[in-house]
C-alpha cells in the first residue's frame, strides 16, 4: 500500500461572490523515496491541494476526498492529530522561509522546540542534533547560526534553516512549495542536491511543487502537471519530458527557454491566460488557449485516462 | 565615430548604512569601477546573484543614484554636467520597466490615463487631445484591447499589468528601456509572451534595452550581449553566445553550472559546482579578487590584488588573474 494515497480531492472557497472550486477531483499516490513534481502555474490549485490535505485551509475552505497517509485518513481528522503528524511524519516548506521563522527567537531555540515537542528531547541534545543538521545542509558557521535570529540571515540561509526545521523529525513525507523559487540559482543548486539525497539515502517521500520544469526535471520521478484546478498530465519523469501527451504540457515545454541551447528568434508562447477560478469553460479549462481545441473541447470536460505508464486529461490525446 | 548612447564609465554607488546622531554609520559600496557601453538597438543583459550591485547600476543609469566615482555619459554627454533642457530630453530617452507591475501603477487612475500621463510632462509637444488616441494605441500594441483603458489596474492579470507598464514606459517614444527584473513575478507562459514582446519591440522600433534578471535562460534568448556582476564588481563582460558557448571567469562558470535544465538525461549528467554557500557581506568585501573566498580556482595574489581588466577574446572583458581557468570539477572545501 502506497504511503500516500489522494483520491477526489477537492478543495472550495466561500467568498462573498459564491463558491469557488480551487481543486476540482485530484487522485495520486506516492511510495516512500519517491519524489513527485507538481508544476502549474498561479492559481492552478498545486499550494491549495496540499493545504486542503494537510487541513490549513483558512476559515471558508472546505475540503472533500480522501487523503490516506500510511493508512491514515487524513480528511476530517481531528485538528490535535494533525497537528501531531505536521512536524513530525510530515513536513512543510514554504517560499517564504521569513515568515515561516519567528522573528524573535533565535534560530537554535526554534530548531530546538520541534524536537522537544515532538520527540521530547533535552534541550541540549535538541540544539546537538539542529546543529547536525545545519551542517548538513551546508549553512557556514553553524555554531553563530544557531545564536542568531532570522533577520540576520540572508533569504537563502533562511531557506535552508527552514529545510533543517522540515528535516529534523525524520519525517517521511516533506511537502515542499516553490521551496527555491526566491533564491539565486547557486543557493537553489545545492537545496535541490539535499532533497535528492534526502530521497535516495534517508528514504524521504518528497512532493515538490514549482511553477519551473527545470526544478522538476533533476529531482523528480513523476511529475503531475495541474491546470485550472486539476491534474491535466501525471506521467514518469522521462515520459514527460521526453513526449509530453497534453496540449498544455506541450505548451510549457515550448516557452521554457533551455540555457544550454542556442536560440534563435522568438519563443513560442501560450497565447492568453489561465481562466479566473470564478469564469472556468463549461469543457476543458484549456481549450480558450489550446492550439488543438475544436468544439467538442470546450463543451465536454475530459476525463483523465490511462495511456501506458501516464495519465491525460484530454481529448485530443490518442489512446 | 559616434558615441554610444549610454556609457558608464568606473562607476562607483556608494550608499551609507546605519547613519544616525550618534555616529557615521557605514558605507556600503554597491557598485565598484564597473564600465559598460551600450549601443543604439543592443540588449545588454546583467546578471548576477542578489546583492551583486545590477540593480544599483540600472537606478545609477537611470539618475536615480548619484555616483560617488565614475561617469555616466549619456550620447557622449555627463549626466552630471547637463543642463535643465538635456536632463528633461534625457528623462524622456530613457524609462525603466520594473519587476512587479501592479505596484508600480496608480490603483486610483484608470489604465488610459496611466499610460498618457507622462506625455504631460515628458512630450509637452504633443497636443492634449492626441494623448488619449496615442495611449490606446499603445495598448493595442501591446496585445490588449481599447475598452480597457478605462479600467483600473486592479482588473489586470500580473502579465496585463506589466504590458500596461511597458505601454507606459514607450508612449513617450524612448530610446532605451532599463528592465529590471522585468518578467521574473511573471507565470511561464505570460513570461513568454512579454519576452516576445520586448523582442518584437526592439525589431521595430531599434530600442535599446538593459535587461536585468536572475534568469539566466532567459537573458540567453533576448540579451545580444551579457554582463555578469559579483559583489558590486564587473566579472565578465562578453557577447551572449560566446558566453553560454566559453565563460573565462570562474564564477561566470559556478553561475551558469547551477542553472537547471529542463531535461531529465542533461540535469543528471549535469555536476553543479557548489559554491562555499554564502556571499560576504557587501559592507565588508574580500581583498584582492572579491570572489576569491568562494573560487575553487584561487590563489595566494587573487588573496592581495585587485584583478585588472583582460581581453583574453574578441569583445570579451574579464576581471580575474586567471581568465580561461576551467574550475569544473574542483570543489571548495566548507
Amino acid at each position: 500500500m502506497a504511503m500516500l494515497e489522494i483520491s477526489n480531492l477537492g478543495v472550495s472557497f466561500r467568498t462573498p461572490r459564491g463558491t469557488l472550486h480551487a481543486v476540482k477531483d485530484v487522485s495520486f499516490s506516492l511510495e516512500p523515496g519517491r519524489c513527485l513534481g507538481i508544476v502549474g502555474e498561479s492559481g492552478s490549485g498545486k499550494s491549495q491541494t496540499m493545504l486542503g490535505m494537510l487541513g490549513l485551509l483558512p476559515q471558508n475552505g472546505t475540503v472533500t476526498g480522501s487523503a490516506l497517509f500510511e493508512g491514515e485518513e487524513l480528511i476530517g481528522a481531528p485538528r490535535r492529530r494533525l497537528d501531531e503528524l505536521r512536524g513530525a511524519r510530515m513536513s512543510l516548506v514554504f517560499q517564504d522561509s521569513i515568515t515561516g521563522l519567528t522573528p524573535h527567537m533565535r534560530i537554535g531555540d526554534q530548531l530546538a522546540e520541534v524536537l522537544q515537542v515532538h520527540k521530547g528531547f533535552s534541550r541540549k541534545q535538541a540544539l546537538a542534533e539542529s546543529l547536525a543538521m545545519l551542517e548538513v545542509l551546508r549553512l557556514s558557521e553553524p555554531e553563530r547560526r544557531l545564536r542568531q535570529y532570522p533577520h540576520e540571515l540572508s533569504g537563502g540561509m533562511r531557506q535552508r534553516v527552514m529545510i533543517a526545521m522540515a528535516l529534523l523529525c525524520k519525517p517521511s513525507l516533506l511537502i515542499a512549495d516553490e521551496p527555491t523559487t526566491a533564491l539565486d540559482v547557486t543557493v537553489q543548486a545545492t537545496i535541490l542536491s539535499t532533497l535528492g539525497k534526502l530521497k535516495d539515502h534517508a528514504g524521504t517521500a518528497i512532493i515538490l511543487i514549482t511553477h519551473d520544469l527545470s526544478v522538476v526535471a533533476g529531482v523528480c520521478d513523476e511529475v503531475a502537471v495541474m491546470y485550472g484546478g486539476r491534474i491535466v498530465e501525471h506521467a514518469p519523469v522521462d515520459e514527460l519530458f521526453a513526449a509530453p501527451a497534453h496540449p498544455y504540457t506541450k505548451g510549457l515545454f515550448m516557452c521554457t527557454p533551455r540555457i544550454d541551447m542556442p536560440t534563435g528568434g522568438m519563443l513560442p508562447a501560450i497565447p492568453g491566460v489561465p481562466p479566473p477560478l470564478n469564469a472556468m469553460p463549461p469543457g476543458c479549462a484549456f481549450s480558450p488557449r489550446c492550439p488543438e481545441a475544436d468544439a467538442r473541447c470546450e463543451q465536454v470536460r475530459p476525463e483523465a485516462r490511462r495511456i501506458g505508464n501516464r495519465l491525460a486529461a484530454c481529448l485530443k490525446v490518442p489512446a | 565615430m559616434s558615441a554610444p548612447l549610454l556609457s558608464i564609465e568606473g562607476l562607483d554607488v556608494r550608499f551609507q548604512i546605519g547613519r544616525s546622531l550618534f555616529g557615521k554609520g557605514e558605507s556600503l559600496q554597491a557598485v565598484r569601477d564597473v564600465s559598460l557601453t551600450v549601443e543604439p538597438g543592443e540588449c545588454v543583459g546583467i546578471v548576477g546573484e542578489s546583492g551583486c550591485g545590477k540593480s544599483t547600476l540600472a537606478r545609477a543609469a537611470l539618475d536615480f543614484v548619484t555616483p560617488a566615482a565614475g561617469r555616466i555619459l549619456w550620447r557622449g554627454r555627463d549626466l552630471a554636467t547637463l543642463d535643465a533642457a538635456g536632463r528633461h530630453a534625457f528623462r524622456r530617452a530613457v524609462q525603466p520597466v520594473f519587476q512587479n507591475p501592479l505596484g508600480s501603477l496608480n490603483p486610483r487612475m484608470t489604465v488610459g490615463d496611466i499610460i498618457a500621463e507622462p506625455l504631460e510632462t515628458l512630450r509637452p509637444d504633443i497636443p492634449a487631445a492626441e494623448r488619449r488616441p496615442r495611449a490606446i494605441a499603445w495598448l493595442e500594441k501591446m496585445g490588449l484591447t481599447a475598452d480597457m483603458a478605462d479600467r483600473y489596474p486592479a482588473e489586470f492579470s500580473g502579465g496585463q499589468a506589466q504590458r500596461i507598464a511597458i505601454a507606459r514606459a514607450m508612449i513617450s517614444e524612448p530610446e532605451m528601456l532599463i528592465c529590471d527584473e522585468a518578467v521574473s513575478a511573471l507565470d511561464v507562459s505570460v513570461k513568454a509572451q512579454i519576452v516576445n514582446l520586448l523582442q518584437a519591440l526592439q525589431r521595430e522600433t531599434g530600442i535599446a534595452i538593459i535587461f536585468i534578471s536572475h534568469d539566466l535562460a532567459i537573458v540567453r534568448q533576448i540579451a545580444t550581449r551579457v554582463m555578469v556582476m559579483y559583489l558590486g564588481r564587473m566579472m565578465e563582460d562578453s557577447a551572449t553566445a560566446p558566453l553560454f558557448a566559453r565563460q573565462y571567469h570562474p564564477y561566470t562558470q559556478a553561475l551558469l553550472s547551477a542553472v537547471p535544465i529542463p531535461d531529465p538525461a542533461a540535469e543528471r549528467a549535469r555536476v553543479p559546482t557548489l559554491l562555499r554557500a554564502e556571499v560576504p557581506s557587501p559592507l565588508r568585501p574580500p581583498s584582492g579578487c572579491v570572489f576569491h573566498t568562494r573560487c575553487p580556482a584561487a590563489k595566494p595574489n587573487c588573496i592581495l590584488e585587485v584583478p585588472a581588466p583582460t581581453h583574453p577574446a574578441d569583445g570579451r572583458t574579464v576581471a580575474c588573474h586567471y581568465a580561461g581557468v576551467q574550475i569544473r570539477g574542483m570543489q571548495v572545501a566548507g
